[in-house]
């Protein structure tokens, strides 16, 4: 704006000075390399940026895609996603602890005949000992045929032996009626030991399947809580995403001042070519420092450097002047 | 398979900018700098849109359009225009050389994409 001040400055009112002409020739080349030199940097900065927004809303629109997948699940049924998962865990836990309880029934059943048998035990025995009141009745009567039988003489000595061989076999049937009693006996104490297991047992079972439903349900109750709560982050994570590329949308629209601003500047070289051919110039660089240059030429462009702040713009300066540069010491931060 | 899209522009800023919306909206791209950069890349591929500016060196936009719609592959493919140019008289230049369809820069992205899902089939 200066150097277009300083330009405007001279023009008019026809008080053109014969020596200010070189000058403002010395000085044209390097306005216009300044102009390009600025709608190139514009330009690579805004190319800069747009790469930087391309990758942001990539990432994000991935983020969103693999979270979405894991979530949901693929085409493949095969897919191991957190749904599944869920159900099949589910699944599988329901049918274990199915066959629990028919376990658990099957154990009932095996209780129940053990008591049947136990009845029927107990049925023998009382018959063993009414075997037994018949062996004792026997021998009673045998006892009662000998003493008849030595009353009645020696006619009554055949009927003495059948009386002692009645006494004998009732004696032979208490000992069968007590050595069956026995191991009936021992069956019975048997089967009730097994019976009393099996029951002990079936009703921990019971306990501990109640019990590990409940876990299992518990469990998988939280980690279905879980999946929701990742699910909804999901749908804020997409909705997010959403406004982001709707922002980036809109500063798309906005960082296209560049592609107007350069096309502002490229007329404004243009028009000072035409100002410099006007005025008698080349239209090139590398006229400055020429020994046609006069002096007022090489102020002027003392004058315009001093404004300079950066590295850059000095740069320019001496690459239209075709000096070579002095390359710089060090890089943009140096500490003293 | 991604339909392709020729972006045509002397600012390099804007054929990247237009491509990230095409590309986020699943089309593939193709570029050229000018008019004919852009003849010497269709020699090789096939594209199902042209989007051009207008103000290029060596081969302007209406240039462009013109050598495009004398060849047999492109005589028929959209050719959008996007440009600073408002101008009436321009317009008419570009629908007379077979352009079709303006868009007046700055572009939305969203915008974009709605005009080219008009002229796309």
């Amino acid at each position: 704006m200066r150097l277009f001040a300083w330009l405007v400055s001279l023009l008019p009112f026809g008080r053109w000075k014969p020596r200010d002409i070189p000058g403002c020739l010395a000085v044209l080349p390097v306005v216009r390399a300044q102009l390009r030199e600025v709608a190139q940097q514009v330009e690579q900065a805004v190319v800069s940026v747009c790469g930087n927004f391309t990758g942001i809303a990539d990432r994000s629109r991935k983020a969103v895609d693999k979270t979405a997948e894991l979530l949901g699940g693929g085409q493949e049924e095969q897919d191991a996603t957190v749904e599944r998962s869920i159900e099949t865990s589910r699944a599988t836990i329901a049918a274990l602890l199915d066959r629990l309880e028919r376990a658990g029934k099957v154990s009932a059943m095996v209780v129940s005949r053990m008591e049947q048998v136990e009845h029927a035990v107990a049925g023998i025995e009382s018959l063993l000992l009414e075997l037994q009141k018949i062996a004792f009745s026997n021998k009673l009567v045998a006892l009662n045929a000998k003493i008849e039988a030595v009353h009645v003489g020696q006619l009554g000595s055949g009927f003495e032996v059948v009386a002692d061989e009645i006494s004998r076999q009732g004696d032979r049937s208490n000992e069968l009626a007590e050595a069956i009693g026995q191991r009936v006996r021992e069956m019975r104490d048997r089967v009730n030991g097994a019976a009393h297991d099996l029951r002990t047992v079936a009703a921990e079972d019971r306990e501990k399947l109640v019990e590990s439903r409940n876990e299992a349900e518990g469990a998988l109750d939280m980690l279905r809580s879980v999946h929701q709560r990742a699910r909804d982050s999901l749908a804020i994570m997409a909705s997010e995403n959403t406004q982001l590329a709707g922002q980036i949308s809109e500063a798309v629209v906005g960082l296209q001042f560049q592609d107007r601003t350069a096309q502002c500047i490229a007329h404004v070289v243009e028009a000072l070519e035409k100002v410099e051919r006007n005025l008698g110039g080349r239209s090139h660089s590398s006229l400055a420092m020429s020994p046609q240059v006069p002096e007022s030429g090489r102020s002027l462009l003392d004058d315009v450097s001093q404004a300079y702040t950066m590295e850059s713009e000095r740069t320019v300066l001496t690459r239209s002047l075709s000096v070579p540069q002095d390359v710089p010491a060090g890089g943009d931060i140096e500490l003293f | 398979m991604a339909r392709t899209v020729l972006i045509v522009d002397d600012s390099a800023s804007i054929r990247q900018m237009v491509a990230f919306t095409l590309q986020q909206a699943g089309f593939a791209v193709l570029v050229g700098c000018n008019g004919e950069d852009a003849l010497q890349k269709l020699e090789n591929q096939r594209v199902e849109l042209i989007i051009t500016d207008l103000n290029m060196p060596v081969m302007d936009g209406i240039a462009f359009i013109s050598q495009l719609r004398r060849r047999p592959a492109t005589r028929y493919t959209p050719v959008l225009m996007l440009t600073t140019e408002s101008q009436m008289e321009k317009k008419q230049q570009g629908k007379a050389v077979g352009a079709t369809g303006w868009i007046v820069k700055p572009f939305h992205p969203g915008k974009l994409l709605d005009v080219i899902a008009k002229v796309l089939p």
